[in-house]
């Protein structure tokens, strides 16, 4: 057990390794396991133990930190968009990527431009962006869901904690594609961490606490859907509350709920908005027009425009949702880029969540893989379902100062319906 | 926890073995589908983890039904509830046969119960006669990778290694290494008073073992030496051929995306004059039955596959990622059994 | 059967074999004689149908003779034989497999296990109305018939232990010969 001891956080639960088992063996589920005997055994590290049970299932600590971070970074770093090289030995975590600023504003933060009193309210039926409409969505292709059946629908976004302090105009992009269905979204400041990276770190006691934290923000409203943009969080809210809570009188019916009705935007424009089955007719063309405040000043919006090549990354956690080809139909039928399939598409990009802080070294060598094969696609766009991976990867290129933008599959599509809806007279 | 980061980046610094776990790794992704073209792998998994996860809960069994097939087919069977008693076995009939040479062909086995360091300690001489596992007992390493245990060693250095045994300069011309190895292992298994072996299955309904290989030396350590030792961890058990069958198809094609290995032998019982002994090796599984949270670890068929996959082993290898089993399964055996 | 020739032939070539035939007992004795020729052993090995009844004929065995080249070639048919040096193997085998090109050779006779096991040439006759289709087939055909050691041969013996660079010819035979026979 000894030897074992240092082998099992080496673990960082990508889930690949169940995918090729002949015998469906949960090597991951194990792990965590062993993870937990391990502590039970010799305790956590003190680390582990004030990151995880003093800050982390804290929220208004953990929340606070986070506030101190991002204030300390905007004297420290002003008018710097990433962070090159952490001094001393921190910089162990920067010597293979870049590390992301925090957002100036976090989403929690701006959600309520978007979403008065917590609810929106359907969009108006306006097509013009300056007045702040949000633009429907075009075309309606047969089998597509049709607005009227997603009226007066209502779905909580749970958007996770790498999208509410660092990459919020994912978030935005989510709660946009949502209402412009009609769909009412509502978010609650209540929501923390998923309570998975405790989880995978053997620590089973803080992950339950941070999920009842989170259960008890689902069950203060009605909802028909759980919408994510993170596969991470998804798995936790489908897989690993139910796990918690299935037997708990309190808490059964709403787990079994929330695994049932907890979609990520990918598999949820899929397989509910059914957007890849427009057809032709209905075919929304990225325009090439100016990119939208986001890219405001830097490069990506020029290479959102000049980009005609995209290739797609498949986050570990997402193939364990099974999605298949759809996330690829998205971007090719519907946003109509030309997709260059990325040579070994499904391996790694080497994030793991905490794992890259525990063994930056390994998580760096995994990652100069990732980025080799994107240089040889000749690609300049990445698109990818997984913030965790998006982070990992622009960290990797921007490191090596390629000129490759990476962004969410969501905000692709949401900047492809923006984009269509600048009258001429605009770009 | 140091230890582990000193053998994490010395195990990166060695671009050589992080390139061909890489190269493995892309060919591996490429050879694997073309070998499962017409075959689904969800339902592959729900049969296997079926048929093992059956045996599992059958166990006791059949080891009765095993033990007393392969004894009727004139095998002496004996069964080692410890590493240990394995080792007491095998020390009590090299003393009583006065056996000096032994030729080993692979087992995972008989590593778990680190054998040869205890074979080591009878002035036996052991030699291993897989070529991958031959090259590190001559450069006295440890295996990095289950299925090709020297992968982390280029043609140059094993040129070096076999050198110092022919007592001449050997070019690294990979073919001609491959001869030097035959011919020199040709004579260790002709000499060979005993030969030890693992098996992937044993067949309860009839005391079969069945054993795949590539390279032939299993073959002649079970043909040649007077004596054979199969040394088999009961949750290989599985009742009948039927269920051998889904596991005989898949382990060539989940662990190397071949087809087929060259040579799949099914043994039961010894060939004239021959003395052959099955030593079913307990170590901890039916503990591990018992368990809920671990019992599904005695499902594993031993192909290596989640190391190929797993994206730390990819860059680490086996001498960091595993201590004796390695890769993702490695994590878990080695916890069990060590 | 001999609808399973085509992809018999096929993927035994595949796995490193070579297949030729399907020859009668003439034709059979007219190509063995040209790759023995073409190999230039000194020493051939074959098993006899006393020791393993269903493969070689005995009229085959009684013309071995005939197909050696030249008389400084030995060949040795005696299972209770101390050479072990032979460069060539004569077997037949019990059965073959289309889907993979395996041919199976019940083998509890060690003497039939060295012939196959120990040269670097292995020269496999088999009659091509034995080749089964699947690899259920042939498993049922082993399980029904007693025997203490059958072997499932697809291709010579293989490895990538060094390099990863596929090497044919380890412990076992570098080149299968596989020849059809009708009769």
């Amino acid at each position: 057990m000894k030897i074992a001891a240092d082998l099992i956080p080496l673990c960082y639960k990508c889930q690949t390794c169940k995918a090729y088992c002949p015998a469906d063996i949960d090597i991951p589920q194990i792990n965590i396991k062993l993870h937990q005997a391990l502590i039970r055994r010799s305790g956590q590290s003190l680390t582990e133990k004030i990151v995880l049970k003093s800050v982390l299932t804290q929220r208004p600590v953990f929340h606070g930190a986070v506030k101190i971070v991002r204030n300390i970074q905007s004297v420290v770093l002003p008018g710097k968009k990433e962070i090159g090289r952490l001094p001393g030995p921190l910089d162990v975590y920067t010597k293979l990527k870049n590390l992301p600023l925090l957002a100036p504003r976090f989403f929690r933060e701006q959600v309520k431009d978007w979403i008065p009193d917590g609810v929106s309210a359907p969009p108006r039926r306006g097509t013009d962006p300056s007045s702040g409409g949000y633009p429907p969505m075009l075309h309606r292709g047969a089998g597509m869901t049709d607005k009227t059946a997603m009226t007066r629908k209502r779905v909580i976004f749970y958007p996770g904690c790498l999208i509410d302090f660092v990459y919020p105009s994912i978030g935005e992009a989510v709660v946009k594609i949502l209402q412009s269905f009609n769909l009412e979204v509502v978010f609650s400041p209540e929501q923390t961490c998923c309570g998975l990276p405790a989880e995978f770190s053997g620590d089973r006691a803080s992950a339950a606490r941070l999920a009842l934290a989170n259960l008890k923000t689902f069950a203060a409203t009605p909802f028909d859907y759980i919408i994510t943009a993170c596969p991470t969080c998804t798995i936790a809210l489908k897989n690993f509350y139910h796990e918690l809570f299935a037997s708990s009188d309190r808490w059964g019916e709403l787990s079994r709920k929330i695994s049932r009705v907890t979609y990520d935007i990918s598999s949820f424009n899929i397989n509910i908005l059914k957007l890849n089955r427009i057809t032709s007719a209905g075919i929304i063309r990225l325009r090439r027009t100016a990119a939208t405040a986001d890219c405001s000043g830097d490069p990506c919006g020029r290479i959102l425009q000049a980009a005609k090549k995209v290739t797609y990354h498949e986050a570990c956690h997402l193939k364990h949702l099974k999605n298949g080809q759809q996330p690829r139909q998205l971007l090719t039928e519907v946003m109509g880029y030309d997709l260059v399939e990325l040579p070994g598409q499904n391996r790694c990009c080497g994030f793991g969540g905490s794992f890259s802080l525990k063994y930056p070294e390994i998580s760096g060598a995994i990652l100069q893989n990732k980025v080799t094969s994107i240089k040889q696609t000749g690609a300049s766009l990445v698109a990818t379902d997984c913030p965790g991976c998006l982070m990992q990867i622009q960290g990797g290129l921007n490191k090596q100062k390629l000129p490759i933008r990476v962004m969410h599959s969501a905000e692709l599509l949401y900047q492809s319906q923006v984009n269509h809806f600048l009258p001429d007279a605009l770009t | 926890m140091n230890k582990i980061k000193h053998k994490i980046n010395d195990s990166l610094k060695q671009p050589f073995l992080r390139q061909a776990l890489n190269n493995f790794a892309a060919n591996y992704l490429e050879a694997r589908p073309a070998a499962l073209a017409g075959l689904d792998f969800g339902e592959i998994q729900s049969e296997i983890s079926a048929i093992k996860d059956k045996a599992i809960k059958n166990l006791p069994e059949l080891i009765g039904s095993f033990v007393k097939q392969s004894q009727q087919a004139g095998a002496r069977v004996y069964y080692a509830s410890t590493g240990q008693s394995a080792i007491d076995y095998i020390n009590q009939l090299i003393t009583r046969k006065n056996i000096k040479r032994i030729v080993k062909s692979k087992s995972m086995t008989s590593e778990e119960i680190e054998l040869n360091r205890a074979l080591g300690k009878t002035g036996a001489e052991v030699t291993e006669t897989d070529l991958g596992e031959w090259i590190i007992q001559l450069a006295q390493q440890k295996p990095s990778h289950m299925v090709m245990p020297a992968i982390h060693l280029t043609a140059s250095e094993v040129a070096k290694l076999f050198t110092k045994v022919t007592g001449q300069e050997e070019p690294s011309d990979i073919n001609h290494l491959v001869k030097i190895a035959r011919r020199e292992l040709r004579k260790k298994f002709l000499e060979a008073d005993l030969g030890i072996i693992g098996a992937n299955i044993a067949v309860a309904e009839n005391g079969t073992l069945v054993v795949l290989t590539n390279e032939g030396n299993g073959r002649l350590v079970v043909t040649l030496p007077k004596t054979v030792i199969a040394l088999v961890g009961i949750e290989k058990l599985v009742p009948s051929f039927k269920e051998a069958e889904p596991i005989i198809k898949i382990l060539p094609r989940n662990a190397t995306g071949q087809l087929a290995t060259s040579y799949v032998s099914f043994i039961r019982g010894p060939a004239a004059h021959q003395e052959f002994h099955i030593i079913l090796l307990d170590n901890g599984r039916l503990k591990l039955r018992d368990s809920a949270d671990y019992r599904t670890v005695l499902r594993c068929l031993r192909c290596g596959a989640c190391a190929n996959v797993c994206p730390v082993y990819q860059q680490v290898g086996g001498h960091v990622f595993g201590h004796i089993y390695s890769g993702a399964i490695g994590l878990v055996l080695t916890a069990v059994y060590h | 059967m001999e609808k399973f020739v085509q992809q018999f032939s096929t993927e035994a070539v595949k796995s490193g074999a070579t297949v030729s035939g399907p020859y009668d007992l003439a034709g059979l004795m007219e190509y063995l004689r040209k790759l023995i020729a073409s190999k230039k052993p000194a020493k051939i090995a074959a098993c006899r149908p006393a020791d393993r009844p269903d493969w070689l004929s005995p009229e085959l065995i009684k013309n071995l003779a005939t197909a050696l080249p030249d008389q400084t070639i030995s060949l040795i048919t005696d299972p209770q034989t101390a050479e072990t040096d032979f460069d060539i193997g004569i077997t037949g085998c019990n059965f073959g497999i289309a889907q993979t090109g395996t041919i199976g050779l019940e083998s509890s006779n060690s003497w039939a296990r060295k012939v196959s096991a120990l040269p670097l040439i292995h020269i496999a006759i088999l009659n091509q109305s034995k080749i089964l289709e699947t690899w259920s087939e042939a498993l049922e055909l082993v399980n029904r018939t007693p025997s203490n050691y059958y072997a499932l041969i697809t291709g010579p013996s293989r490895t990538a232990d060094i390099e990863r660079v596929l090497t044919l010819g380890v412990h076992g035979p570098e080149e299968l010969h596989i020849i059809l026979t009708n009769e």
